[in-house]
């Protein structure tokens, strides 16, 4: 066999890797389809977060934030789903909650897509689905399946090591696109610390008094099915894992560790007067003993690899041949929101959010996440 | 490993699904060799057959989008890999490499044993700061080699001391992507790890330097040496070494004074390193340094597109969790043995990978010893990565420097300080409850 | 926002230089190597990946 090369092999060769190029090109831009989702009853206002830092305004990182109002005055509470875009029962629920939630007292703010360009791509090597669909009565909803960071395309290049602006702490350079390692934020930042700075201020100027942010681990990672407090929320926080225990859902308390920086339920407890939570609940679909990737394993959670890990020993979480769901995922997050909610009128009942209409877990493993997705007009 | 996999499966769907996976990833491992060994393509084409190879056995055809993206996992390293070789080249022709050389030789060469060590942090200096072996390989490595190969130590023990020098500089402090990769994993952050990685790093430099070097260089005739030695041109010293300065500086000022001086990154400080070359010597011609550097450079930036092409199939195909549940299915006892072999192994795609697939579930499957320790020494484990073929970075990059075609030949004199290196680590792993100490 | 463009053109200078190698190269597979490693690359520069 002859391997000679010339002018005109080097042109055809090109040829095909531009037509390759192309086609590839295609497949990504998928993602810059934006997902619909849909006003609820509950929606008063939609703004965008560009109009609390003006420094995100026309920038692939502003955002919709859905304001719900009550009938009633009382307290604020926000909503973060997408902080992670690869954490689907994070933003699921916030979609959930738009679509779905109705506020009797107080307000209820969401932001579904806080890392909104992390929507538009999936990361290299994880293989994962671009999106999934879910199945409704009158049809399917599609949702996007995004990468854990912002898009190099609106971030890039990233630093050989990434320093956190108001600590110091040193993380791999990469991290410089994960929001939730670059609260506060900062004016003269990059994109992503420009989105963690709009939501800082939005806290901020709205005197927020209750954050949560849903993301998902995955099951061979410690911090798991669990709530983690500033040390501000932790008596409301543990309230609430102990009620949610009661009604047999099983979830852990983990206080905010003081030396790990960016976070939200740090920087957004130590810089403005929200009491910060972050919730988690179990991904295979992000995990490293996960087995083939697809949309059925981010919405079933079902693996074999992760069955038999469990089996070893190696995971923090139950797990079995059923998996784990994401209505489970999904339900577990809004149950806990709607407990907090509870606790949180309890506790401060000058500023109390009551809101109704909230699917709650057991609703949703009946139903199917479906039945409380919203026709499109 | 993969005995153990299909012994331990229990229920039929089970042995069903990973039959799929096992079926891939052997499809993906013949595919590989057959292609790079008896169809003779280049490495890096021989991953993207074998990719393709892995897909087509699950059922998934030859899916493009996956392909491609892939290949964006190391797009970073592609940059870093190519400006690091055209800065080596341009100051290869501008006479930089050879002034040097020969003014270590003078000052030194009565003191072997230290002028070696010395040569060793040299050689890992670049490595320490930028956190990449290849870096180190492509830069101050090419000056170290010149100077022990003139010392006349031979050329395959000279490879291998800058290869080790550039794998053992990328987890010394202060800059350790591996170890920092592993935290990310974990949420541990990057603090305290100064001390221990100094402790583990530094003796295994010493030693693979002492090892290989100290016998080729015992009664120095040094007549004959700078007699050997190429002509300086005659420029001044200070213009020579400006652009290793100039290099040198922005290395260090961009991690030291973080906010102040911008974050350049590798890429853009070696391209102000050959922008300064190009100024300060006549010798230096930038077309045919950046054309010939290339040329060499494409190989492994072919090898490393294949690479993500092949992490990302075998993420599809449920390959890599196979791997990771195999590894973790170890017994206790044969744990750490596992982490000595399968994390180096799996070097053989890159060490950061190894680091990221097998070192945080390693590191949490060692949870209750001293994650600081623990984390450090699995990624001293890692950097062996480096030294792996096809891949082999420090390696291939190594033998390249010092005009060696068959890297075999160079990995053969890696061998002991390598093993030595994991011991050192599996000592650690095992014994990191007892090394807390070191964390300030 | 100046950093991305310095990095883009840093692509594009390694880019041409892989096709003046692709250009010169004599043997098919050598330049099917230089052609794969152009696809990132090219899709990089374009800000499409």
């Amino acid at each position: 066999m002859t391997w000679r090369g010339n002018k005109a092999t080097a042109g055809i060769i090109l040829a095909v890797a531009l037509i390759i190029a192309y086609a590839a090109a295609q497949s990504f831009l998928v993602m810059a389809q934006d997902d619909v989702i849909v006003k609820g009853p509950g929606v008063s206002e939609i703004r965008m977060l560009g109009e609390y830092f003006s420094g995100l305004k026309n920038t692939a990182g502003d955002t919709e934030i859905y304001i719900l109002r009550g009938p009633k005055p009382g307290g604020r509470a926000l909503v973060l789903g997408g902080t992670h875009p690869n954490e689907p029962s994070g933003y699921m629920s916030a979609i959930l909650l738009i679509e779905n939630a109705r506020p009797q007292v107080g307000e209820l703010w969401v932001i579904p897509q806080s890392n909104l360009t992390g929507f538009t791509h999936n990361d290299a090597q994880e293989a994962s689905p671009q999106g999934f669909t879910i199945p409704t009565s009158w049809g399917e909803r599609y949702f996007r399946y995004g990468s854990r960071a912002t898009n190099p395309i609106n971030q890039w290049p990233d630093p050989d090591i990434y320093i956190h602006a108001s600590s110091g702490q040193r993380l791999s350079g990469s991290e410089v696109r994960n929001l939730n390692r670059a609260f506060p934020g900062r004016a003269d930042g990059n994109l992503t610390e420009k989105i963690a700075l709009g939501i800082t201020e939005l806290i901020c100027q709205e005197n927020i008094d209750l954050t949560i942010d849903l993301h998902e681990a995955s099951p061979e990672y410690p911090v798991i099915n669990a709530i983690v407090a500033h040390e501000r929320a932790m008596p409301m926080a543990a309230s609430v894992a102990m009620n949610l225990q009661l009604d047999g859902i099983n979830i852990g308390l983990e206080p905010s560790p003081a030396n790990l920086r960016g976070l939200t339920h740090r920087e957004l407890g130590d810089h403005t007067d929200t009491l910060a939570i972050l919730m988690e609940t179990a991904n295979p679909s992000q995990g490293r003993l996960r087995g083939r990737t697809d949309e059925a394993l981010a919405l079933t959670g079902k693996d074999d690899g992760y069955v038999k890990a469990a089996q070893l020993g190696r995971l923090f979480v139950p797990y079995d041949e059923g998996g784990h769901p994401l209505e489970e995922r999904v339900g577990r997050h809004l149950t806990s929101i709607n407990e907090f909610f509870i606790v949180y009128a309890e506790m401060y009942p000058e500023s109390p959010v009551t809101v109704e209409g909230i699917p709650l877990l057991w609703d949703i493993e009946k139903n199917g996440l479906g039945a409380y997705l919203l026709q499109p007009k | 490993m993969l005995n153990a996999i299909l012994h331990s499966a229990t229920s039929p769907r089970e042995v069903i699904a990973l039959g799929t996976e096992l079926l891939a990833l052997v499809v993906i491992i013949v595919i590989f060799v057959v292609g790079s060994f008896a169809v003779k393509l280049p490495i890096g084409l021989a991953m993207v057959a074998a990719a393709m190879g892995g897909t087509l056995v699950s059922g998934l055809g030859i899916p493009l989008r996956h392909l491609v993206e892939g290949g964006f996992g190391y797009i970073d390293t592609i940059l870093v890999i190519a400006t690091a070789m055209i800065f080596m080249k341009v100051i290869q022709q501008s006479g930089t490499l050879d002034f040097i050389s020969r003014e270590i030789i003078i000052r030194y060469y009565k003191k072997p044993a230290l002028l070696l060590m010395l040569l060793m942090l040299l050689a890992m200096f670049p490595g320490m700061i930028t956190g990449s072996s290849t870096a180190a390989v492509l830069s101050t490595g090419a000056i170290v080699a010149m100077v022990l190969i003139n010392l006349g130590i031979p050329k395959v023990e000279t490879a291998a001391i800058i290869a080790m020098g550039g794998l053992l500089g990328m987890i010394a402090p202060p800059v350790n992507v591996p170890v920092m990769i592993i935290g990310g994993g974990v949420d541990m952050p990057y603090v305290g790890f100064t001390l221990p990685l100094l402790v583990m790093t530094l003796p295994a430099a010493f030693f693979t330097v002492l090892f290989l070097g100290l016998k080729h260089c015992r009664d120095l005739d040094v007549e004959a040496i700078m007699g050997r030695l190429p002509e300086v041109p005659e420029v001044s010293g200070f213009l020579l070494l400006s652009p290793l300065l100039v290099v040198g500086i922005l290395m260090v000022a961009t991690q030291a004074l973080p906010g102040i001086v911008p974050a350049l990154g590798m890429p853009l400080i070696f391209i102000l390193g050959i922008i300064t070359a190009i100024f300060t010597s006549k010798r230096v011609r930038p077309f045919e340094a950046c054309a010939s550097a290339i040329k060499d450079a494409l190989p492994v930036m072919g090898i490393l597109v294949g690479i993500g092409m092949i992490i990302q199939v075998m993420t599809l195909t449920g390959v890599r969790g196979l791997i990771v549940i195999g590894a973790l299915s170890l017994p206790s006892v044969l744990l750490y043995l596992g982490i000595a072999t399968s994390i180096p192994l799996f070097g053989t795609i890159s060490a950061y990978g190894s680091a990221s697939v097998l070192g945080v579930p390693f590191l949490l499957a060692l949870l209750g010893g001293n994650e600081i320790i623990v984390g450090s020494a699995l990624s001293l484990i890692a950097s062996i990565g480096d030294l792996m073929p096809p891949t082999a970075l420090a390696g291939i990059f190594a033998a390249q420097v010092v005009g060696i075609d068959n890297y075999f030949i160079v990995l053969r004199k890696c061998i002991i300080p390598a093993l030595v290196v994991i011991l050192i680590g599996i000592f650690f792993v095992i014994y990191s409850k007892h090394f807390g100490f070191l964390i300030l | 926002m100046l950093m991305t463009l310095i990095y883009r053109a840093l692509i594009a200078l390694v880019l041409f230089f892989i096709l003046v190698n692709i250009w010169r190269e004599k043997d098919i597979r050598n330049q099917a190597v230089g052609a794969m490693v152009t696809i990132p690359l090219l899709l990089r520069l374009l800000m499409l990946k």
